[in-house]
């Protein structure tokens, strides 16, 4: 079975983000990782490849500072890398479409993606991709089992106030929440094996029918500092501040 | 419960392993061939992760709960479980050893890196793998093919702990009075003592313990000379390599301490029932030259805990220093209504952190430029360049030791300092860090034991050929620096100092040969100071070239002639920033640290025997 796990480059989960007085991000020392959520695809891959055998392939589409995080998958146990050369900056159908594209190339029978990225939480993109493959998808993910011969998926996805278990036929997409499984690390072997691992690139130019952008960001501000807090002395007291404020 | 996250400086390691000692050097020996730069990128990465995200959680409930003894059996702290069996599924703790033995067999230099991460963010839990490692490499080198077929592997794995029993209730420093006794029995020795201080003597972590105890032979001479050393596990080792058979080792106790409250300092006692059997390691009665081995490893491993842990002390300072709102801005001092800020404006602050930032990347240089002398008096290809890198790293041990480990103390201590009131608190991580980092100059040979190691054994070697090779060395330095406009005070500094500890150790040696042996000992500690003062000085002089090159070439980029131009690219380069602030570092260093070299100097010249001639007794 050939199994597919998105990888976004993201900024370290407890990094404070600052600005410039123009409001532009200050990203010249910050950390980077793999975005969360695309780690828990990447686990589940890897414990679904263990069990019913195949590959896992690691795809980010980014700039080549995205390979250190492809490295990290590679070095948790992923077989092989694969990057779309883009510089940052796409928007969220343009990154679906070079995903899609990628995918096309590798017609893996499952695709993992994290349900969105800590940073823009572009939560819909997995959803373009399995629109633009014509694919059956599942969101949320807190569990994944496949039938005997692989050629369907029972997900227990987490919605609102409860759980539900859909099917879908493979080759489908589904994106990952917390409770799916616990990440691994990667061990110092598997570190020291992943350099030997292939990791291939296709350029951005390559990449057929790229919309134009839709969307574009046009700055960014800092959220207001809290305002000091105020201790009432009574449940009347508070729901007269509440209602003073028209807050209830 | 403020804030107790594990700070790493990856910038400065990154520059020293890459930029200053240049470590992807070492990955053209046959030894470690198999190795790239990237994948040092790579380790950096995920061991900094596996040390903030699963050490350091573990590290503050674990100063907390500290260790429990109940008959016999001694309990660690409950999150060092979790956190330990991790690091041993993911193969951290077999970093550098024998690949033959499952180790990974990474450079030290690249080992010691990342010990420091690992040593940072829990000390406690890092020490007991640091003695299991040596424990194996002395095995390695020094035992039988039985021995190490039997014992090295689950030491490296970290499911048994490795120990080094010296001391004893009245044989701590003067190691050559131990009297634990060893016996031959039935074609056999047997082992039969106390020994006291055993970190990770007895605990919930290992399923077997394997002691390395010195002890005297019957009829053996008094003294060093008649010490041997035994391999002795707590269960014999079985057919089939596992715990078999109880052998007589019993925990008597733990120790209730300053710091370091997740590790366990055990009193053992050995043979209680004479059914305590040991392997003899190395020949009888050369017990203490093998020791010494794991010894020399272990002295680096406590200066990388002082440089380790002053490093996330003055790193946590930094970031108090730099949200802490307090006092107006010294030019306002008069105004009342003044906007008040961060107490990194205060030029008395910015003074603690330059010291601390400069003890820190001095340490830091120092430890790593030691670890990778030692990678090359064990792998280079050379005859020639081999030994003298054993010899740089004998003469640096001692100054590894006891430098590192007085110098991050005292960047703890500033650290707790900037933090004013709130850093004497709980509630922050300064004081754990303080305490964890007081133990560094007493064990593994107190500081004093180092200066005198330095100044008889190393600087006293070969007609003082270890510490001349070291002086040619800065020589060629300073004239390489000697040129340059920017770095022409700290070249003038740097050699000052070393035309003084010249002077300094040529006066030792008139002593020695007028059969003086007080004073010199009287004058160790400092002169131990002095030469690391020198040594640093050296290293951040060589870092401060590299910066200024680094930097020239960045102004050059953008065509920053004038001063103001360069501010504009300083302002927009945090890499230029880094360079920049490089250069501050040594200058600090040189003018601030090094300059102490001329009072301790003044003071060992002037024969003064007043602590000598007072009446003590």
């Amino acid at each position: 079975m050939k199994i597919l796990a998105t990888i976004k480059r993201t900024p370290q989960r407890d990094t404070r983000m600052k600005l410039t007085a123009d409001g532009e991000l200050i990203t010249d020392q910050v950390q980077y990782e793999v975005n969360p959520f695309d780690e828990l695809a990447v686990e589940e891959a890897l414990r679904i490849r263990d069990k019913v055998g195949g590959e896992v392939v690691a795809l980010s589409v980014g700039s080549a500072a995205a390979s250190e995080q492809l490295q990290t998958a590679l070095a948790m146990g992923a077989d092989r890398a694969l990057r779309v050369e883009f510089e940052n900056g796409l928007d969220p159908l343009q990154i679906a479409t070079a995903l899609a594209d990628a995918i096309r190339r590798e017609s893996p029978d499952l695709v993992l993606c994290g349900k969105l990225a800590i940073d823009d939480e572009n939560g819909q993109v997995p959803l373009m991709v399995a629109e633009l493959l014509d694919w059956p998808h599942a969101s949320f993910a807190s569990k994944v089992e496949l039938d005997a011969d692989a050629k369907k998926a029972q997900v227990t996805c987490e919605v609102d106030g409860g759980l539900e278990v859909v099917e879908i036929e493979l080759p489908g997409v589904i994106t990952t929440d917390l409770r799916l499984n616990e990440p691994r690390y990667a061990s110092l072997p598997g570190i020291l094996r992943a350099k030997k691992k292939p990791s291939d690139v296709i350029a951005g130019s390559e990449i057929a029918d790229m919309p134009e952008p839709a969307l574009r960001v046009t700055g960014y501000r800092q959220l207001p500092p809290r305002e000091q807090g105020e201790i009432v002395e009574s449940a009347e007291e508070l729901a007269e501040k509440l209602i003073a404020k028209n807050l209830v | 419960m403020a804030d107790h996250r594990f700070l790493y400086d990856l910038d400065d390691t990154r520059f020293v392993l890459f930029e200053h000692l240049r470590v992807q050097n070492l990955f053209e020996l046959p030894a470690f061939s198999s190795f790239e730069a990237s994948d040092v990128e790579l380790l950096l990465n995920e061991g900094l992760r596996f040390a903030r995200e699963v050490l350091a959680p573990a590290n503050l409930p674990g100063d907390r709960e500290g260790c429990r003894y109940e008959d016999g059996t001694v309990r660690v702290p409950q999150a060092f479980h979790e956190a330990y069996q991790k690091q041993g599924e993911a193969g951290w703790l077999a970093m550098t050893s024998d690949p033959e033995y499952g180790g990974q067999g990474l450079p030290f230099a690249v080992g010691a890196t990342l010990g420091e991460m690992f040593v940072g963010a829990n000390c406690s839990l890092s020490m007991l793998a640091g003695l299991s490692r040596a424990a194996a490499s002395l095995i390695i080198e020094h035992g039988t093919d039985a021995m190490r077929q039997k014992y090295v592997r689950p030491l490296i794995e970290g499911r048994w702990q490795g120990t080094m029993c010296l001391t004893e209730p009245h044989a701590g420093t003067a190691v050559g009075d131990i009297n634990t006794a060893a016996f031959r029995r039935d074609g056999k020795y047997y082992v039969r003592g106390q020994k006291i201080f055993i970190t990770g003597g007895e605990h919930d972590l290992a399923e077997n313990t394997i002691h390395l105890v010195l002890a005297r032979l019957e009829g053996a001479p008094a003294g060093t000379k008649g010490l041997s050393l035994f391999v002795v596990p707590k269960f014999r080792v079985d057919a089939q390599g596992r715990p078999g058979e109880f052998n007589d080792v019993v925990c008597t106790g733990i120790e209730e301490k300053l710091g370091i409250h997740g590790s366990p300092t055990c009193a053992m006692s050995f043979g209680e029932n004479d059914q305590c059997v040991g392997e003899l390691i190395g020949e009888e009665n050369d017990g203490m030259r093998v020791m010494f081995d794991m010894m020399n490893a272990a002295r680096i491993g406590v200066g990388l805990q002082g440089v380790a842990l002053g490093s996330w002390a003055y790193l946590t300072a930094l970031e108090y220093a730099r949200e802490r709102i307090q006092g107006v801005e010294t030019k306002n001092f008069r105004d009342p209504n003044a906007p008040r800020v961060p107490i990194v404006r205060h030029p008395d602050v910015r003074r603690m952190l330059a010291t601390m930032r400069a003890y820190s990347e001095g340490g830091r240089a120092l430890l790593l430029y030691a670890a990778m002398c030692s990678d090359l008096a064990d792998h280079a290809q050379d005859a020639e360049q081999k030994e003298h890198a054993q010899r740089r790293l004998d003469l640096l041990t001692p100054i590894c030791k006891a430098y590192c480990s007085d110098r991050g103390f005292e960047t703890a201590s500033l650290a707790l300092q900037t933090f004013g009131g709130h850093g004497y608190l709980k509630d922050y991580p300064v004081e754990q860090i303080l305490r964890d980092a007081r133990i560094a100059p007493i064990y593994e040979g107190t500081n004093g034991i180092q200066a005198m190691d330095l100044l008889a054994r190393k600087v006293g070697r070969e007609q003082g050929r270890l510490f001349i090779e070291l002086m040619a060395d800065i020589d060629a330095c300073l004239q390489r620096c000697g040129d340059r406009e920017r770095l022409a005070d700290i070249v003038q500094r740097v050699k000052a100092a070393k035309a003084q500890i010249e002077q300094t150790t040529m006066s030792f040696a008139a002593q020695q040969m007028s059969g003086e042996i007080d004073y010199p000992l009287l004058s160790a500690t400092p002169y131990l100071r002095m030469l690391g003062n020198v040594v640093v000085g050296w290293l951040l002089a060589q870092q401060a070239e590299i910066a200024e090159t680094r930097l020239g070439e960045k102004f050059a980029e953008k065509n920053a002639d004038d001063e103001a131009a360069q501010n504009e690219v300083l302002a927009n380069d945090a890499q230029a920033r880094f360079y920049a602030d490089k250069i501050c570092t040594a200058s600090f260093f040189a003018t601030n640290i090094l300059t102490e070299n001329q009072w301790l100097g003044a003071a060992i010249d002037s024969g003064n025997r007043a602590a000598l001639e007072t009446h003590w007794e």
